[in-house]
């Protein structure tokens, strides 16, 4: 689960980070929630919004009240803006980045920058030296040598808040079961170190958050124009694509193998359903459901099954049950094989279907009636 | 010999009353696996198909010999269980589990690695060598005995290539699925590395997929160590860019991990890239011929 920033922020005072004051609007005309100045910044799903003109000074009503209303109905990169976040102006006298990660590494990772403020894939990419990355033992955590290393790497003088702010950000990562926590820029004001951005992703099989995720879904139901995604109960994973042939497939490598030789056969598809996990008739029915109701114009749909875990018996009774409950007319090709495959092909041809046993036939067979029709 | 397993392996199950435990121990057996013993907190005292099964591993331990480990419980309690089955010194871990917790997966394999435990997955159908034994869910009937190491992340892809090869008489020396990702204890380089040094294998086969490095950093590997031929299909050459596809590492962001990147990196190694399980089978064929 991505957080929005004023989330995150709640995080960090959670874990007792240093944050400024900060009030969350949802409408452009509520009466201005501190003194001037402060800033306005668009609560948005990606970075980039201070470039895009989602982040603004307001010095008086006037100012406040046009940025308001400019700033909330915007998109950003194709995220809608879902509310305000007026926050107290800190004036920073240095700028760093600070982020503990658990994506795309094998192991968690801070990543530490005195060039804060600026996106990190830049500095990156034009300046490497100036970017530390510090390998964290999840057994360990930090050690005293790797503080050490990056105080030295920000050059500060005086570490200690550094070494205070270094534990509360683990603390933050570990005890929320995260998968990223940034903070950029992190400024330094008066010898105090405060998070001024933050960007928290939690993991969504993780315990430990799992508490302050219900929470935080509940609270955006208030959000403007914000529209909880339709959660899927299964473990499907469903991606609409552009084509007249549907795919659904019991596993993620042979779905994604199908992908290729379908199109190498020249089709175009529709859809890519994986089951997952979960293979009960009621995932398999429901993958059905997914794919026809979702693109009603497909020509053909190839169903590639090749049972370990899951049974035969149970894909079978799934996909039967949906095309008797729908009339189902559409030419199916199912590969089915595996665990219980006798049973399930018999459940298969009781209910009229032919089944297939080699994938390249199937996919060929799917070839000749998509072209035919 | 073999990879990772052999006749002499001795298997412990935690998780053994579950729906899959119970259903994989029966499979196991049938494949001529010898697992001594099963674990789920309990249900001590009880059996299935004739394994006795205890209430934690200690006390198996102490009843039993094993060296195997192979993890059928809930998300949840994995990084415990697989706490319990390396304190007590499991050699081999196959974890099938999907859904753990990525700050948990990161946990067992650092204690793995730490004791000296090969955990294979998480999420994974584990290894097979087949018409000997298998500690994982490779169904049999996909699988025959030959010159062939196949390691695949998706367990579903490498019984489809299992399969292929079997039914038109290629046989294999081990199938290894190591799990969807983003993190793995052990990694296609490290089935390629045994795979090297196993007698028994004549052709390696590196089943990958887009998204991540690891087929990149398997191709680093091969061009420095390895001498035996090996074949590769990367899948998901048309998948969307920045959505993933079922597995959570089979996403491509950016440059990083797309389906070109690492064909070129796999050729350049000397490996041949195939686009399809005929070619597959067409390019395997050959090398074995050259090879008698």
């Amino acid at each position: 689960m991505n957080l929005f920033e004023y989330e995150g922020k709640q995080m960090m005072n959670l874990f007792h980070i240093p944050v400024p004051e900060s009030h969350l609007l949802v409408t452009a005309e509520e009466p201005a929630p501190m003194d001037y100045p402060f800033v306005l910044k668009a609560q948005v799903m990606t970075g980039g919004r201070g470039k895009a003109g989602g982040v603004k000074v307001c010095r008086d009503d006037a100012e406040y009240r046009q940025y308001a209303r400019q700033i909330l109905p915007m998109e950003i990169k194709g995220h809608s803006v879902h509310g305000l976040l007026a926050e107290k102006m800190v004036k920073a006298e240095r700028e760093f980045y600070l982020s503990i990660t658990l994506q795309g590494v094998a192991v968690p990772t801070l990543i530490v920058s005195a060039m804060g403020g600026m996106d990190i894939e830049q500095v990156s990419r034009e300046h490497p030296e100036e970017i530390l990355k510090i390998e964290i033992d999840p057994f360990t955590r930090l050690k005293a040598y790797q503080k050490k290393l990056i105080a030295n790497h920000l050059g500060l003088s005086d570490a200690q808040p550094l070494y205070e702010l270094l534990d509360k950000l683990q603390n933050a990562f570990f005890d929320s079961g995260a998968l990223l926590v940034e903070i950029n820029p992190l400024g330094l004001v008066a010898g105090k170190l405060v998070a001024m951005d933050s960007k928290f992703v939690l993991d969504d099989h993780a315990s430990s958050s799992a508490a302050m995720r219900a929470q935080f879904e509940e609270k955006r139901v208030g959000l403007y124009r914000y529209h909880a995604p339709e959660a899927e109960k299964t473990t499907i994973t469903y991606v609409p694509l552009e084509g007249n042939v549907g795919l659904i497939s019991d596993g993620a490598g042979t779905g994604m193998l199908t992908l290729d030789l379908l199109r190498d056969a020249g089709l175009s598809v529709a859809s890519f359903c994986e089951l997952g996990g979960m293979t009960t008739p009621e995932v398999m029915y429901r993958a059905m459901e997914l794919t026809l109701e979702n693109h009603p114009g497909i020509k053909a749909l190839i169903v590639v099954l090749i049972g370990g875990f899951n049974r035969m018996d149970n894909m079978a009774a799934g996909l039967t049950a949906y095309c008797r409950e729908h009339q189902v007319k559409l030419p199916i090709f199912c590969r089915m094989c595996g665990t219980m495959q006798e049973e399930g092909i018999r459940i298969m041809e009781e209910n009229g279907f032919v089944t297939f046993q080699d994938l390249t036939q199937t996919v060929e067979a799917v070839a000749e009636a998509v072209k035919e029709g | 010999m073999s990879i990772l397993i052999n006749k002499d392996t001795r298997v412990l199950v935690q998780g053994i009353t579950g729906k899959s435990g119970s259903l994989q121990t029966k499979a196991m057996l049938d494949a001529g696996t010898n697992i001594v013993a099963g674990v789920t907190p309990g249900k001590g005292g009880q059996e299935v198909f004739g394994v006795p099964v205890y209430n934690y591993v200690a006390e198996a331990k102490r009843a039993h010999d094993f060296d195997a480990v192979i993890c059928f419980v809930p998300p949840k309690v994995a990084k415990d269980s697989c706490f319990e089955a390396i304190d007590a010194g499991a050699k081999l871990l196959v974890l099938t589990t999907e859904e753990i917790p990525m700050q948990d997966v990161v946990e067992i394999i650092a204690y793995a690695k730490a004791h000296g435990t090969t955990l294979i997955g998480p999420g994974c159908a584990g290894v097979i060598v087949p018409e000997v034994c298998k500690v994982g869910a490779h169904p049999v009937r996909f699988f025959r005995k030959g010159k062939v190491g196949i390691v695949s992340k998706s367990g579903a892809l490498s019984y489809e290539i299992g399969k292929t090869l079997s039914d038109r008489g290629i046989g294999q020396s081990a199938v290894v699925a190591i799990g969807g990702g983003p993190i793995w204890g052990f990694t296609q380089r490290d089935a390629i590395a045994l795979y090297e040094k196993d007698p028994d294998t004549e052709v390696i086969v590196l089943l990958g997929e887009i998204g991540g490095g690891s087929e990149e950093a398997a191709a680093a590997y091969i061009k420095a160590n390895v001498t035996k031929p090996v074949v590769s299909l990367i899948v998901g050459r048309n998948a969307p860019a920045g959505k993933s596809l079922g597995h959570a590492g089979a996403i491509v962001s950016g440059n990083v991990g797309t389906a070109a990147t690492k064909i070129a990196a796999l050729q350049d190694a000397g490996v041949y890239v195939v686009k399809s399980p005929m070619e597959l089978v067409e390019q395997i064929s050959k090398l074995l011929k050259k090879g008698e």
